[in-house]
């Protein structure tokens, strides 16, 4: 099992946490502290730094100042001044003091005694000869009041800078010195004082100028400094301030401070790259960040050996537990720590022991269910081998029972085969027999010969009933029928029934009556129809008198389908075989052409077939009821049912072309449809056929051939090749005695498929249900007639 | 103009920045980055040249091996002038260094739609010959120093006090040179003492010589020479004529003190150029060379030379002696 948060790592993390969050307050709030100090002593260095440039300037100026002084010692009580002596005094001066320009001594009244200038020539001449300019006598009247009276810088051409300064004699006379200072030689004073390594000072005087810089080329330009906020903050407050951050004139951060130059009202201000200001605070930040860290890393050592230590007993009470738990019992936990851990772990020890011991005595236990169980074991086995035995003796048998049902299956196969062929080879005989006995009781007069005649086509038709049943039922077992699904018009179903057996059913004096019914299904219309067709012979059969009704009624999607009769009914013991091939019951009412047993069986494969359910209700002496479900098909085109009733007048004047193999079919049918009235051409292959049209100038108006001519040739040859030649799609029927017919879905257009053996009556009914379709876009009717 | 003369200490100097340069060579930035084309009336600025070379190398050394020089002497010659300044502009150095007032005047009439930045050293006074606009903002891309202040009339007064019997002195001068009204100053000024100024005004270097041969016709009792180019070039000619005619003589100008003159009053020299490669600096640094002040001279010196020949048989004042700032003997 693995946690999310494991004992050790939450030690770990909250004992990290905790030291690191104690160092980290401690030294952030230790570094505040620092740094504010360290930014004090700054600050106070730097404004240590500016009095002491403060009193370099002052130096430079009490250097002019006291040289002024002592050149007013000629002007002492009692003694007459002496130009010369002045003058001479004052070259001295100019000499002493390089930043001189000019000197010029005035006495009390205000005249200009002599004027002494370091490039411009001397003079003495008078009073009048040198004026005095206002602003110099105001300063002059300065000089009165104080010891050193200064004047406004001013720029000489707008570019050197030079201040006026007057100091007066304390003495009798009065006389005073007004000097003209170049302050271009300030410059070297300004740029010796030093703030820090790189730090520098310049001055600005009470007009915002800039009259010192240690580039000498910024105070030849004349600068105005009102848009310098350092110096706005100072001349604006006229106070001197504290050191502040601010920019140089080159745009760089520099920590500034100014201080007031006594006398003249300047302003010296001493900067100092603030990065350089500011290394000691940095570099203190970087010691106490590494010391941080150091700490940090030293915290982290320390708490992963706490937590280590706190959470290695409680390990391995777990790992203890865990080898208990996977069943190791002889584990046990050594703990010496003292401490309720110590206590969980002896307690952990007792519980093992306890568990040793229920372990042990379970162990026992399991031990004799174990030797049981193989005592049950063994004869468990014993009678599975008995099993296997008989199994192996009822697969031997269940082989050989397998090549018994081959074997029967195949016999089965064979007998299908035989009935089918024998079939086949019987029908075509008696197709031609029959044919033939209905040419010959057309041809005789004399009633007992007719009468004879009638008794052999009597004798025929049970014969080919018999055949023909016998040949369905072959096909049934053969699964060799295909279903031709589509939708079959029960009322088209109906009359074509009614029409087949109406006679049948007058001759017994019985009321045959099909119900209305519109309803179309979904089925094969050859299998439906024999369905049909045998339930309503198998009811004639067995009915003496009343009647037989069919009919039909809709249940949702389903149509029932129901032929009553009001025969002599069949008991309920019976009810189960009268499906079984040749199975008849025994009455005494039977008819006596009672057939030979085998349509309800038909009935029964081919509703199999279809998958359709066949329900009996029957009573004997009042009558049965079968009935069969049928799909509900959806509306379509209705098939094109066959016309009834048999009338021969209908087909005279056909011209019809017969084919057929067999001379004697072939010879029954020309004469058949020549008492018909119809103009008949027989052939017996495609190629007579050609020899035969070759004569008439009319197209024929139907086709009668036998599906098989012999060899390749066929009657579907036949159809082509006359339809062909005529450019019609002229009707055709196709008589055939195949087991396994086409489907009419792969028949040409306008073709009947009719299963040998046809009587007559059927032949003409298909014959007039053809000539009906004369429109060649009409689908042909696809019903199998017998 | 006035011509200097490299002092030993210089040379010392210029020894020490070459060796302390070395280094930097050898890192690979032996390959100029600027060019500094030198323009000159005359060949003698070689001298002053190298005075510049020196005070260049010891306000920068790391700019100064960075930069190429070429020179160009028009001797005199103002179409070769000209000319020269005409082909300076065309080449399109980084900037024109000139050592006088004709080599400055020339490369602004000459100057085409490029404004290569010019620095001059002149002893003229810029403004009122129209070199510059003034002298804190110069304009037209040209800054530089000037040694010129108007001190005819002082010096006048100074060899008034040397020689206070003095009556008739001699001012040696260019005359072709428009000053503002300043030797008429002096003129003045000598008339108000009682001293009578002699002309002796020359206007061209073939005038000197003639000037020499006759100067001791008017019986000068001393002579004062102003620090032109004509007496530049012909100093030792007129210092060895005061020595023949043992007349004592005020110059204006250091220069004629080395070769032996008597004695001179003018500007120290000293920080000149000093003065002149701070302006060439800040314009190699991307400065404008037309906001850059053009500055004048901050010291005057009196300069009395005892070594000079009759030193001693002129009488010199007490009190010209305790004015002098330097007494060389």
């Amino acid at each position: 099992m693995s946690f999310r948060q494991p004992l050790f790592r939450k030690y770990m993390l909250v004992l990290t946490g905790m030291i690191a969050a104690t160092l980290i307050i401690a030294s952030v709030v230790q570094t505040a502290l620092s740094v504010r100090a360290q930014r004090a002593r700054v600050d106070e260095l730097l404004m240590a730094q500016s009095q002491l440039a403060i009193v370099q300037i002052q130096s430079f100026l009490s250097s002019i100042t006291d040289s002024m002084l002592w050149a007013l010692d000629y002007d002492q009580p009692g003694r007459p001044v002496d130009l010369a002596g002045v003058r001479d005094v004052i070259h001295r001066l100019l000499r002493k003091v390089p930043s001189l320009l000019q000197l010029r001594y005035v006495s009390a009244d205000g005249c200009v005694r002599i004027e002494v200038a370091r490039v411009s020539v001397d003079s003495s001449d008078g009073c009048a000869s040198i004026p005095l300019l206002e602003h110099e006598r105001t300063l002059l009247r300065e000089a009165r009041n104080r010891p050193v009276a200064y004047g406004r810088v001013l720029f000489r051409d707008g570019s050197e800078p030079y201040v006026d300064i007057a100091i007066a004699s304390r003495s009798r006379l009065g006389g005073a010195l007004l000097a003209q200072v170049d302050l271009r030689q300030i410059h070297s004073t300004v740029t010796a004082i030093r703030a820090g390594a790189s730090g520098s000072a310049y001055i600005v005087d009470q007009d915002w100028q800039l009259i010192a810089h240690p580039d000498a080329n910024l105070v030849l330009r004349h600068l105005d400094l009102r848009g310098s906020d350092a110096v706005a903050a100072v001349l604006s407050g006229g106070l001197a301030t504290n050191p502040t951050m601010t920019y140089d004139f080159n745009g760089h951060t520099v920590l500034s401070v100014a201080a007031p130059v006594r006398g003249p009202r300047w302003w010296l201000f001493v900067q100092q790259p603030a990065r350089e200001a500011f290394h000691p605070i940095l570099v203190s930040l970087g010691a106490t960040l590494f010391v941080v860290l150091v700490a940090l890393a030293a915290a982290v050592a320390v708490s992963y050996l706490l937590a280590r230590r706190m959470s290695s007993p409680i390990l391995a009470v777990r790992v203890g537990a865990e080898r208990i738990g996977a069943g190791d019992l002889q584990t046990r936990i050594v703990i010496e720590t003292g401490d309720e851990v110590e206590l969980l772990a002896h307690e952990f020890n007792r519980m093992a022991i306890a568990l040793g011991e229920s372990h042990e005595h379970l162990e026992a236990k399991v031990s004799q269910r174990t030797a049981a169980l193989e005592l049950v074991g063994a004869k468990v086995r014993r009678q599975a081998a008995e099993l296997a035995a008989v199994n192996a003796e009822l697969s031997s048998r269940l082989g050989e029972l397998a090549l018994r049902k081959d074997e029967a299956e195949r016999a089965s196969a064979a007998k299908t085969r035989f009935l089918a062929a024998a079939s086949h080879d019987l029908m075509q005989p008696m197709h031609a027999v029959g044919l033939l006995l209905g040419v010959l009781y057309e041809r005789l007069h004399n009633p007992d010969e007719s009468n004879l005649v009638s008794k052999v086509q009597a004798a025929v038709h049970g014969m080919e009933s018999l055949f023909s049943g016998l040949l369905d039922i072959s096909k049934l077992d053969s699964h060799t029928v295909t279903l031709d699904m589509q939708t079959v018009q029960l009322e088209d179903l109906f009359a074509f029934v009614e029409l087949n057996y109406q006679p049948l059913a007058q001759e017994k004096s019985l009321r045959l009556r099909f119900a209305r019914c519109r309803y179309g299904v979904r089925s094969d219309s050859a299998l439906l129809e024999r369905i049909v067709a045998n339930l309503v012979s198998n009811a004639i059969r067995y009915t003496v008198s009343g009647k037989v009704l069919i009919g039909c009624r809709r249940v949702g999607n389903t149509v029932r389908l129901q032929v009553h009769d009001t025969g002599v009914g069949i008991p309920a013991a019976l009810q189960g075989h009268i499906f079984e091939e040749f199975y008849q019951i025994d009455t005494q009412r039977r008819e006596p052409r009672q057939g030979l047993g085998l349509g309800l069986s038909i009935v029964q494969r081919s509703a199999s077939l279809l998958g359709v359910a066949i329900h009996l209700t029957s009573t004997p002496g009042r009558g049965s009821m079968f009935e069969i479900t049928l799909p509900l098909a959806h509306r379509q085109a209705a098939a094109v049912s066959p016309v009834p009733g048999l009338n021969t007048q209908r087909l005279r004047g056909a011209f019809i072309v017969v084919v057929d193999d067999d001379v004697n079919a072939l010879y029954a049918m020309e004469q058949l449809f020549g008492l018909a009235g119809c103009h008949v051409i027989a052939a017996r292959s495609t190629a007579e056929i050609h020899d035969l049209l070759s004569c008439h100038i009319r197209i024929p108006d139907l086709i009668v051939t036998d599906l098989r001519l012999g060899g390749a040739d066929s009657g579907l040859h036949a159809i082509d090749y006359i339809r062909r030649d005529s450019e019609q799609s002229i009707a055709a029927i196709i008589v055939t005695g195949e087991s396994n017919p086409p489907s009419q879905a792969s028949l040409p257009d306008h073709c009947m498929l009719l299963r040998k053996p046809v009587r007559p009556a059927s032949l003409f009914n298909a014959c007039i249900a053809m000539l009906g379709t004369s429109n060649p876009e009409t689908p042909a009717p696809a019903y199998l007639l017998q | 103009m006035s011509p200097d003369k490299m002092k030993p200490p210089c040379r010392m100097r210029r020894l020490l920045i070459a060796a302390a340069a070395v280094p930097i060579l050898v890192q690979g930035r032996a390959s100029p980055r600027f060019h500094i084309a030198c323009l000159s009336s005359s060949r003698q600025s070689t001298t002053a040249f190298d005075a510049f070379q020196a005070a260049f190398g010891a306000h920068d050394p790391a700019m100064a091996v960075q930069v190429r020089f070429t020179h160009a002497f028009a001797d005199f010659d103002p179409q070769r002038l000209r000319h020269l300044a005409l082909k300076l502009d065309a080449a399109g150095p980084d900037l024109i260094l000139c050592f006088d007032f004709d080599a400055a005047q020339a490369v602004l009439s000459a100057r085409g739609k490029t404004e290569i930045p010019v620095v001059f050293r002149a002893h003229d006074d810029p403004v009122k010959r129209g070199l510059v606009d003034s002298y804190s903002r110069p304009g037209r891309g040209m800054t530089g120093i000037t040694t010129f202040r108007c001190i005819d009339d002082k010096l006048v007064e100074i060899m008034r006090d040397a020689l206070p019997a003095a009556r008739r002195i001699g001012f040696i001068r260019d005359a072709s040179i428009p000053d503002g009204g300043c030797h008429a100053k002096a003129q003045e000024y000598a008339r108000k003492r009682g001293v009578e100024l002699l002309d002796y005004s020359v206007s061209a270097q073939t005038d000197l010589p003639a000037l020499l041969a006759r100067i001791g016709y008017a019986k000068p009792d001393a002579v004062i020479v102003s620090a032109t180019a004509i007496t530049w070039n012909g100093r030792r000619d007129v210092i060895a004529k005061m020595d023949a005619l043992a007349l004592p003589a005020l110059y204006e100008a250091q220069v004629f003190v080395d070769d032996g003159g008597l004695m001179y009053f003018g500007a120290v020299q000293s920080d000149a150029y000093m003065r002149l490669a701070r302006a060439v600096v800040h314009i190699l640094r991307g400065g404008k060379a037309g906001e850059f002040p053009v500055s004048r001279p901050v010291q005057f010196e009196l300069l009395i030379n005892f070594k000079a020949k009759h030193a001693h048989s002129y009488a010199l004042s007490a009190e010209i002696l305790r004015r002098a700032d330097r007494i060389l003997e």
